[in-house]
């Protein structure tokens, strides 16, 4: 083998593991520090324009457990945590099991904001209520602690060049006037 | 003739009536005390004395459970008169132990404040009873009552309780029923506390030497399910914690209940409303979903049935949702009559083959079952059948399993065993059932780009084609995963990929049938 072609693997190899560590380290950058979710850099960069608008169409769902602050307030940010943690498996293995396109982030405490494609409108708030209804039946554990968790949510469609603060406030008042 | 006592051990309690002079036995006598400790000794109508014996314990029985609600309708125990072994250092029980089975509801729910409700059950109660009887049953669970009394206010002495901040520990011990008891605790407890005082109880319990005879003592583990609300709904959050326990074989759960006044009851409720909604307007509907030979992925070569149901607002509502609540609410058995009706409707009109999941508990049910066998037999569709064993691992009695097999396979009916190799612990059932196909579990299948996986899959691909049985990889969800299950060598294929689950007349459309 000629020595330019040694070099040439050994630049391919350098490449490749330099690609590998880059998505290690976007993979990182974008990954919520408690649940498998993406977190709210992921959101910014990459589904948002720089003027916080919306590069993609699709329906954003609004979760947020319910009670979360009680119990957090009754046991303490540990055990918070675990079950963010189980309820964000929860809603991941439930998408999964139902072969759909979507995103999830952890947005802020227990909101998740879930980003579902290629779905109608009926269809996405068929998906909701499957998982709503089926996490009712679910028994969150942490330790010898069981918890039936619910949780509240809105769905919103968007649309291309859409601002998010928008969205995400009109999802605010729908789980207000939801949970009415 | 004189009554004669039996000497053998075994027949304490029998005696023998001589009446004729060759000296065969002719009656039997039985010596038992009765409900106030009055000896008392009567002819029973036995043939032999092991019959005899027979009489004597059921005439036991009776007095011990006669005397056990007696004991459980007193309002204060006499328990407080057993005699407790030294060496356990239980001291005389406490005000708080309460036998009464009716107060504790009244109670609880009128109690105004943040409490602790805790019901525990003694693990395989039932042995005790028939090994050691109704008696030393009922003064195993007053010890046991005893035993967390004097724990309890062992640990308020300690100042266990002080050091946490409650003031005056204020509780009751009732016995509900049989191996039952409810501790109710009327103070405000910190979870972790709550954690150790109960931990320290199981520990204290196990190693307690409860005695069952002058001689002999056993060992005893319990359950827990615990609770902190107010009001009556404590003690049924203390039954699900309980129930919980028992399920997962834990000795302690507890039931969080400060979300219980948002929408976790009223989902519950809804589903229960959709359940009987379903029911009463036969909204049960079927969906299939194609099974494809590898060789052909373009027509299906039979459909698998799956039930659903609909909301009032007409969404379809997948089984997460309904199926575990069906059978809590002891509605999925008219559930799944109208799924079988709807099923072998489809395949009346329809020259299709058809899989139809049934569980153990369907298989245990003969009205269910003689109804499928006889419409099998009059519709003449054994041939484009299959039955589709579902949670095969819940099997216990694999001969009733496999009489209901026979019948259906003698009219043509073919078997799959679903979720094969889930928890790796349904192979024996293989072997032991005569099955035409097993499905790959799902869970598998979905991992199967792992090599570890996908070698596991092989040889559960391997195993079944050695045994003459077909297998079918479920959850094809893209080319990737097709691809991997076709070179395992699996001979069906099933997914969201080849086709998506749809009710009948979306199926027709797709795949052009031709509808009789």
């Amino acid at each position: 083998m000629h020595n330019e072609d040694i070099m040439n693997k050994e630049s391919t190899m350098d490449l490749n593991e330099l690609r590998n560590s880059m998505h290690l380290l976007r993979k990182q950058l974008f990954s919520d520090d408690i649940t498998e979710c993406k977190n709210r850099l992921w959101l910014l960069k990459e589904k948002l324009n720089n003027n916080e608008t919306f590069n993609d169409f699709g329906y954003m769902v609004s979760i947020r457990i319910s009670d979360y602050d009680k119990i957090v307030e009754e046991y303490d940010a540990n055990v918070g945590n675990r079950l963010l943690k189980q309820v964000s498996d929860y809603i991941i293995r439930f998408m999964k099991g139902n072969h759909l396109n979507f995103e999830i982030v952890r947005y802020v405490e227990d909101n998740f904001l879930i980003l579902m494609y290629d779905l109608s409108e009926d269809e996405v708030a068929e998906h909701i209520v499957n998982m709503e209804n089926g996490m009712s039946n679910y028994k969150f554990k942490h330790r010898s602690r069981m918890f039936q968790l619910t949780c509240q949510s809105a769905v919103m469609q968007y649309i291309e060049h859409e601002s998010f603060s928008s969205v995400l406030d009109e999802l605010d008042q729908k789980l207000f006037e939801n949970a009415m | 003739m004189p009554i004669r006592t039996i000497t053998d051990k075994q027949y304490k309690g029998v005696s023998e009536l001589y009446r004729k002079s060759d000296g065969e036995v002719t009656g039997y006598y039985v010596t038992y005390r009765d409900i106030d400790g009055k000896p008392i000794k009567k002819r029973v109508d036995a043939a032999t004395r092991d019959e005899a014996l027979l009489k004597l314990k059921e005439i036991k029985q009776e007095i011990d459970l006669e005397k056990q609600g007696k004991t459980m309708s007193a309002p204060i125990p006499e328990p407080l008169e057993i005699i407790l072994p030294e060496e356990n250092e239980v001291e005389k029980p406490s005000k708080a132990v309460k036998n009464s089975t009716s107060d504790h509801k009244k109670i609880i729910s009128e109690h105004k404040d943040v409490a602790i409700v805790s019901l525990l059950d003694i693990v395989a109660f039932d042995d005790i009873n028939i090994l050691y009887g109704y008696e030393a049953g009922i003064r195993i669970v007053h010890m046991m009552q005893n035993l967390i009394a004097d724990t309890l206010n062992k640990m308020d002495a300690d100042g266990l309780f002080a050091k946490n901040g409650i003031a005056a520990l204020s509780y009751e011990i009732f016995h509900v029923h049989e191996d039952r008891l409810c501790l109710f605790i009327k103070n405000d407890f910190k979870h972790r506390l709550l954690d150790a005082i109960i931990k320290q109880l199981i520990t204290k319990i196990s190693k307690y030497k409860f005695s069952v005879s002058d001689e002999s003592h056993i060992h005893l583990n319990v359950t827990f399910g615990a609770t902190k609300a107010d009001g009556a709904d404590s003690l049924i959050y203390a039954e699900k914690a309980l129930k919980e326990a028992k399920r997962s074989h834990n000795s302690y759960i507890f039931h969080d209940s400060t979300s219980r006044n948002t929408n976790n009851e009223h989902l519950v409720h809804k589903v229960y409303e959709v359940l009987i909604d379903n029911i009463k307007e036969e909204k049960v509907t079927p969906h299939f979903q194609g099974i494809f030979d590898v060789e052909n992925q373009t027509v299906p070569y039979k459909f698998e049935s799956l039930m659903r149901l609909k909301d009032k607002e007409g969404r379809v509502l997948s089984p997460a949702v309904f199926m575990e609540k069906s059978k809590e609410y002891r509605l999925y058995t008219q559930l799944m009559s109208q799924m079988i009706d709807k099923v072998f409707d489809v395949m009346e009109k329809n020259d299709v083959a058809m899989t139809l999941n049934l569980s153990y508990v369907d298989i245990n049910n003969p009205e269910l079952c003689d109804n499928l066998i006889s419409r099998v037999k009059k519709m003449k569709i054994g041939k484009r059948l299959t039955v589709e064993i579902v949670e095969s691992e819940q099997i216990e009695d694999i001969d009733m399993i496999n009489e209901f097999i026979f019948s259906l396979k003698k009219l043509g009916v073919l078997i799959a065993i679903d979720d094969f190799g889930s928890g790796f612990s349904n192979f024996d059932n293989i072997v032991k059932l005569d099955v035409d196909y097993v499905k790959l579990d799902g869970s598998l299948v979905s991992k199967i780009h792992d090599e570890k996986y996908r070698i596991i899959l092989e040889n559960m691909v391997k195993i079944c084609r050695d045994l003459g049985i077909k297998t079918i990889a479920e959850y094809i969800s893209d080319e990737s995963i097709l691809d991997l299950a076709k070179s395992i060598g699996v001979d069906y294929l099933q997914g969201h990929h080849l086709h998506k689950p749809a009710q009948w007349d979306s199926v027709v459309e797709k795949f052009d049938l031709i509808v009789v």
